[in-house]
């Protein structure tokens, strides 16, 4: 139990020295907060129940693992790659089907013209059919819309997570280390397993690629011709 | 008063596809002499530039907007009863009324088909 005079020795730390960094304060100052209360109580009252000192030291353990394992989620992989990448694979789709809308649009205006030519009943089912055809291909107007509500949800869940990394501070070197070793670790028992050069076939599972990226097919079929 | 189909028609919309598509419905209808416009503000100032006899507008574009568009054109002395129909995926009453009230004179919601215009247009222009 907290005794009444520990209770206010710590209810004056922290309004005398800490209160206004408190309310300001990321995880990391939190943790030095509760570090320099602990140090303060050490110094000026050596009697303090025990109990108290290991709860707030559990404090700070809480605070610095929560951090860490933050961290070791990696967010600042999510806003710096995965969600680009995200963004750039959905203006890719947009400008696909403007471009795939476009060539079946300039295909029904041809078949348009042929009709004219022929004139009579056939220019009449022509034009039915073309008019459903133009109508259809509204799709990518409708669909690019609402592509554009998901590429601007993205960024809100990145501007989310840049916050986040800003409460939650960088790594610190240790850590990073630690995090480095046991990843490396991680990919040295599967490269024992699938041989040092081995791609998995979850690899090759990548689906369409950019067109700045893609391979052409003269590529393949140099690749071929050189096989 | 009888359509004239050889008027100016004035199209915005900031997806190219949907301007030739309704290039395209138009021309099925007998209306060859269109106009594209990407945004309000090049609509604005093909308007002022010379007379058209109907705008078809989309709402979401930038960076001016359908509706912005529309109240520049009804604070327009010279525009103020130009034929306005307003083509959009907005599909919220609220838009609907805000329109309205702004004046357009009719709403087609996307996606729409050949008919939906068809029946927009002889209820703004009249019987063609």
């Amino acid at each position: 139990m907290v005794s009444n005079n520990i209770a206010s020795a710590l209810a004056e730390e922290l309004t005398e020295q800490q209160s206004e960094k408190l309310r300001r304060a990321d995880a990391h100052e939190i943790l030095e907060i509760v570090n320099s209360i602990i140090e303060s109580m050490n110094r000026d009252i050596p009697s303090i129940d025990i109990a108290i000192r290991e709860d707030l030291q559990e404090l700070a353990d809480f605070i610095k693992s929560t951090k860490q394992e933050i961290l070791e989620l990696r967010p600042d992989e999510i806003s710096q790659e995965h969600l680009p990448a995200a963004s750039i694979e959905l203006d890719a789709i947009v400008s696909a089907t403007e471009n795939a809308t476009n060539a079946i649009m300039e295909s029904a205006e041809a078949i348009e013209a042929i009709g004219t030519e022929l004139g009579g009943d056939a220019n009449d089912r022509l034009i039915d059919a073309t008019t459903r055809i133009f109508e259809a291909c509204s799709f990518q107007d409708i669909t690019g819309q609402r592509i554009g509500k998901v590429v601007r949800a993205l960024r809100e869940i990145e501007t989310k997570i840049d916050d986040l990394l800003g409460v939650f501070g960088e790594e610190d070197d240790d850590a990073r280390q630690a995090r480095l070793v046991r990843h490396s670790a991680a990919n040295d028992g599967a490269a024992d397993n699938e041989g040092q050069d081995a791609i998995s076939d979850a690899d090759l599972l990548d689906g369409p690629q950019l067109p700045e990226n893609a391979i052409s097919q003269d590529d393949i079929d140099n690749l071929f011709a050189n096989g | 008063m009888a359509v004239e189909k050889t008027m100016p028609i004035l199209i915005v919309d900031d997806y190219k596809t949907m301007l030739r598509i309704i290039r395209n419905l138009l021309k099925q209808l007998g209306f060859e002499n269109v106009e594209e416009a990407t945004d309000g503000s090049a609509a604005l100032q093909k308007l002022r530039e010379s007379k058209f006899g109907l705008v078809i507008s989309d709402w979401n574009m930038e960076p001016m907007t359908g509706i912005q568009l529309l109240r520049e054109v009804r604070a327009d002395e010279n525009m103020k009863k130009m034929p306005f129909i307003m083509v959009t995926a907005e599909s919220k009453t609220e838009n609907v009324v805000i329109a309205k009230e702004a004046g357009v004179s009719n709403y087609i919601v996307k996606p729409f088909n050949a008919a939906t215009l068809k029946s927009k247009l002889i209820g703004v222009l009249g019987e063609f």
